[in-house]
């Protein structure tokens, strides 16, 4: 067995046995996603603590993006989309037949691989998920709020003399801060994020970890990443996921982060963090 | 590095509803409801074309005096001594049509390969857009062009007393002219839907690019473009300005281009000019030809979609 | 080349020269053949030429002039009284019989040579048997404007003089104005021989010095046809001067109807199947006929308009249900032809909304619902506003078409020969196509020439229209 050579500063002697973990945020249990006949995801059970950081990581193609879109909902307009089991936000099922969607994206908000800032003023990215929730808010309150999301999430101090500019004008790095301020400006309870820095370069990529890190005070995170240096700085805990021979995605190890990457306990596991996979 | 973010006012939280209980949401139904309806106001397009044409066709077969087979096999088209053969009208909206994509196919399939096969983005950004000005130019132009330019070169050609002043060849390839322009540009996206390695394959053995475009790439697309062909076919039976202005004013039984003869549009068309009674054979029997009209161009049509989804699934 | 090879490398084999012949063989076949596919596409650009120089051709050109009315038909005679001695003496001797001429001096005391005016208009009445038609017209320019207002007045129907005199009361209208109304009204100043423009530019001389053999006397000029005075004047039944304001406001009557009834139900069928229609049989049947029915025949709309709304709803569409005044005897209105117009085009609206809202970025309407927008809030705030150059590329093409088509209106009963403006959308109508078409059919060269001048009117219209999509569809594929 290789040791792991991954730079992990964080972890310290008394973490390395389990701890006292936080409530339960969201859960996903006996998960299954199928694309008509096609099974995508079979079998995963993940939970989400409270204000924590969970990162899942594996190789592409192993289901990652379609697990992390199942929080929120997303993949209800995919045609064919289908989901056994159930998604537990607080004590609700998010998939029960009378849950309304847009409830459950009103409170779990979602960042993408790519930023997809909408191509209207930075202002009006901001201000719409707002004034989607209160129609007649007060000028003066939604600047407030405006200013509050973008300051939260850091860009306030590049944007704040450009407000009326298209959002898709700002840098890559830009727009996704641009995407993290709108997804909080409405206040979820958890944030999914989809890879978010796979688009960046390194500078914006660490601006938006120290973010992650920041944000994780308020908000329950959770997010999808090829680079398994992310997964370890960032996040408290790990799924790992692997492709079944059918190409089913499934969870295999779920952790504290410096267990999954100091003692792995799937050799698929130490496999994958160690770089000897995908 | 972030600036920290510790100092930041706490706010009064938006309000949310408690739960994620499905509320109705009437306004958001009712916008869908009336979505659904425009979707739905084609079918009532399609439904009244259907029983306009049908009502009116059903009213002149039980008309007396009217019989199918004469309708189908006979060669005289005269409502005003009770001759009903709608022959002539047909042999000259065929004749018309495939002068039209007689002409219109090898010059719209020769200028889709040179598109798709030749053509630099640059050459193609102006080039494509002028063959788009074709599709534009109203068709009652081409049917002053096709009297007032092509009749006249035509006769000239061959002779006064060979070719009438109204004549389907003049017509006809008018008429090709008019369609050209969608059997090119369907025809182009057939052989831009063919795969890159087939070309590469064919090129790398050796051939030249004419030898792979007429060789590789147009039998590939070949479905596609015979979709093509089939819709171009359609639209100019169903076309009526050119053959009205320039093909003839009364019904002939005739197989020689050169003669006038009048296409179930032409007919259609000179007879609605008229004041018509709402009763007389003369009104109803232009629904008969317009139902007649509507399958052949109706039928055409699904078999040219039939040959696009084939090509689809193969590529 | 063969002949360069160098010899040590071994002379060529009849094998190689054979094989390199069919080399170069399939390579120049490859060069014509390359020729032979771009000069196809070069020929559909010279019919586009072509046409337009064939419609240039019959813009203008040299025209000689006649009267369809001999003037002396319709000026007033001149009195006897009105003449001079010597005019009197001439019609005296020119037309009385020889007897009663040589019995005159005796009858009256004095030779023809000694009278006065009087005197002689007193024979002239006495002698001359049926004087009537010997008295010669009176010059035109003789006579007072007045004079001309009475001659217009009893020449020309009693239509044509209140209409002629709403645009203008003809006693206070110029003598020039009066002069050339007389022309053209009362006269029927029209062109009896005309030739085509090219020719008349290049052989200009030749063609002068033909008029002034053939048409000795008779006003010639080289013409335009497409004037203000043609856009802006109303339809008569002359192409020397008729007009294409009828046709015109007949025209933008009839878009205005289709597009506002068939843009805002395109659109909604579009953003419904694209956005809203689940994959189930009804919603393939929708999409399946909306394909269709954008092939049928414009035609076919045109019997469908005739049946429906011009003979079933004719009540409603000649306005006599809405109390409207004097309604046509039948639906062959502006709003029948607006409405079957509207259904022609309503697959064209509907398809290019789907394009243009499928082109939309997927990302973007994942933003939106990820903050929790409804679907329809995500479409309304972002889909659509993005998809709006898209969807105006449709309604573009969608206008364009509507002016060019002919053959519904036709059907739907466009009049060929209207004069009077379109009231409101419960009258007749005329539109520019169906007067191209109602031109060009007319044997006459100068109404071909009238008809030009429509078609470039009408193709101004429906390039800047089509350019106008064109560019905005290019623009945005590369933005997207």
């Amino acid at each position: 067995m290789t040791r792991i050579p991954v730079p992990l500063t964080t972890v310290a002697e008394g973490h390395a046995h389990p701890t006292a973990r936080p409530p339960v945020k969201m859960l996903a249990e006996n998960l299954s996603v199928y694309y008509n006949d096609f099974r995508a995801l079979a079998d995963v059970t993940l939970p989400a603590y409270e204000k924590k950081i969970t990162a899942i990581i594996g190789p592409s193609g192993c289901g990652k993006s379609t697990l992390i879109r199942v929080f929120n909902r997303m993949n209800d307009r995919v045609k064919g989309a289908r989901v056994e089991g159930r998604v537990v936000l607080d004590d609700e099922d998010i998939y029960a037949d009378d849950v309304d969607p847009v409830m459950v994206r009103q409170r779990v908000g979602m960042v993408f691989q790519k930023p997809n800032p909408f191509v209207k003023s930075i202002y009006e990215n901001v201000a719409f998920g707002i004034r989607l929730l209160n129609p007649r808010i007060s000028k003066s309150e939604l600047d407030h709020r405006v200013e509050w999301a973008l300051r939260r999430s850091a860009l306030w101090d590049e944007v704040r003399d450009k407000l009326k500019q298209l959002g898709t004008e700002l840098s890559g790095g830009q727009q996704q801060r641009l995407c993290i301020a709108r997804a909080i400006a409405v206040e979820p309870e958890v944030l999914l994020m989809d890879e978010p820095c796979s688009a960046l370069d390194p500078v914006a990529t660490l601006k938006i970890e120290d973010l992650m890190k920041d944000l994780s005070r308020d908000y329950t995170i959770i997010i999808v990443t090829h680079n398994m240096q992310q997964a370890a700085r960032v996040s408290d805990y790990t799924a790992m996921m692997m492709m079944r021979p059918d190409r089913a995605g499934e969870l295999i190890e779920f952790d504290e982060t410096q267990n999954i990457f100091v003692r792995p306990k799937d050799p698929r596991t130490q496999d994958y963090v160690s770089g000897r996979f995908g | 590095m972030t600036a920290t973010t510790t100092d930041l006012p706490v706010l009064t939280p938006l309000k949310k509803q408690a739960g994620l209980k499905k509320r109705p949401r009437y306004n958001e139904t009712a916008i869908r409801a009336v979505l659904f309806v425009c979707a739905a106001i084609s079918i009532f397009t399609t439904l009244a074309i259907l029983y306009t044409l049908l009502n009116e066709a059903v009213h002149f077969f039980t008309a007396p005096g009217v019989t199918l087979s004469e309708f189908f096999f006979t060669t005289t088209w005269a409502p005003e001594f009770e001759s009903y053969g709608i022959l002539p009208l047909v042999t000259a909206t065929l004749i018309t049509s495939v002068i039209a994509v007689s002409v219109a196919l090898p010059v719209g399939l020769a200028a889709a390969i040179y598109l798709s096969e030749y053509a630099t983005p640059q050459a193609r950004g102006i080039l494509k857009p002028i063959l788009e000005l074709l599709v534009g130019v109203p068709t009652v132009v081409f049917g002053y062009f096709a009297l007032t330019f092509v009749t006249p070169v035509i006769r000239q050609i061959f002779g006064e007393d060979n070719v009438q002043f109204y004549n389907m060849a003049s017509a006809g390839l008018v008429l090709g002219f008019a369609v050209l322009p969608i059997i090119a540009s369907m025809s182009e996206d057939a052989l831009n839907a063919v795969p890159r390695a087939l070309r590469e394959a064919s090129l790398g053995l050796g051939a030249t690019k004419l030898e792979t475009s007429l060789k590789v790439v147009v039998p590939a697309a070949l479905s596609g473009i015979a979709a093509a062909v089939i819709v171009g076919v359609s639209r100019a039976m169903g076309e009526t300005m050119i053959v009205l202005l320039a093909a003839g004013a009364g019904p002939n039984f005739t197989f020689n281009p050169f003669q006038s003869a009048e296409t179930m549009t032409g007919h259609i068309a000179r007879i609605s000019t008229g004041d018509l009674s709402y009763e007389s054979m003369d009104y109803i029997s232009l629904f008969a030809i317009g139902l007649m009209l509507f399958l052949m161009t109706l039928g055409l049509n699904l078999i040219s979609r039939w040959f696009v989804r084939r090509f689809r699934e193969v590529y | 080349m063969v002949s360069n090879t160098p010899a040590q490398a071994g002379a060529p084999t009849s094998a190689h020269l054979q094989a390199d012949r069919a080399i170069r063989n399939r390579l120049r076949t490859a060069a014509s053949g390359r020729i032979v596919l771009f000069l196809s596409l070069v020929l559909a650009l010279l019919v586009l030429i072509a046409l337009i120089l064939n419609v240039v051709d019959q813009l203008g050109g040299y025209v000689v002039y006649g009267y369809r009315i001999d003037p002396k038909t319709v000026l007033p005679a001149r009195t006897p009284e009105e003449m001079s001695e010597q005019e009197l003496r001439e019609l005296i001797l020119n037309h009385t019989p020889q007897y009663r001429l040589e019995a005159i001096p005796d009858d009256y005391g004095l030779t023809l040579d000694e009278m006065d005016k009087d005197q002689l208009v007193e024979v002239v009445y006495a002698e001359i048997p049926d004087l009537d038609p010997l008295l010669a017209a009176r010059p035109l320019s003789d006579l007072s404007n007045q004079e001309l207002v009475v001659i217009i007045e009893q020449n020309i129907t009693t239509a044509r003089f209140a209409q002629l005199s709403e645009e203008k009361p003809l006693d206070q209208r110029t003598r020039q104005e009066l002069l050339d109304l007389f022309e053209t009204e009362v006269l029927e100043e029209r062109v009896v021989n005309s030739w085509r423009l090219f020719d008349s530019l290049l052989n200009g001389a030749a063609i002068v010095e033909k008029i002034n053999r053939e048409y000795p006397g008779k006003q010639y000029e080289l013409r335009w046809w497409l004037t203000s005075q043609f856009v802006t004047s109303p339809q008569t039944t002359r192409a020397e001067t008729t007009g294409l304001r009828t046709a015109i406001l007949g025209s933008v009557l009839i878009v205005i109807i289709t597009i506002l009834f068939s843009m805002p139900i395109g659109i909604a069928a579009g953003v419904y199947l694209e956005e809203f229609a689940a994959p189930n049989r009804i919603n393939q049947f929708l999409q399946a006929n909306i394909y269709n029915l954008s092939g049928v025949p414009t035609i076919i709309y045109g019997l469908m308009g005739l049946a429906i709304f011009v003979r079933a709803l004719g009540d409603l569409t000649n306005g006599s249900m809405f109390g409207v005044p004097n309604p046509p005897p039948n639906g062959r209105t502006i709003i029948s032809a607006g409405l079957t117009m509207g259904l022609l085009v309503m697959p064209l609206i509907i398809i290019n909304t789907q394009e243009a809202i499928r082109a939309v970025p997927q990302s973007i309407r994942d933003g939106a619902l990820a903050v929790g927008a409804t679907y329809w809030q995500t479409v309304w705030y972002h889909v659509l506003p993005m998809a709006v150059p898209g969807i105006l590329t449709g309604v573009i093409l969608a206008i364009s078409r509507a002016v060019g088509e002919t053959a519904p209106l036709v059907v739907v009963g466009a009049a060929t020969y209207i004069s009077v403006d379109p009231s409101g959308l419960f009258s007749g109508f005329t539109a520019i196509p169906i007067q191209i078409w109602s031109w060009t059919a007319l044997p006459e060269q100068t109404f071909r020439n009238v008809a030009a001048a429509a078609i470039i009117i009408l193709l101004s219209v429906v390039i800047l229209f089509n350019l106008t999509a064109i560019i905005l569809r290019n623009r945005l594929r590369k933005s997207l």
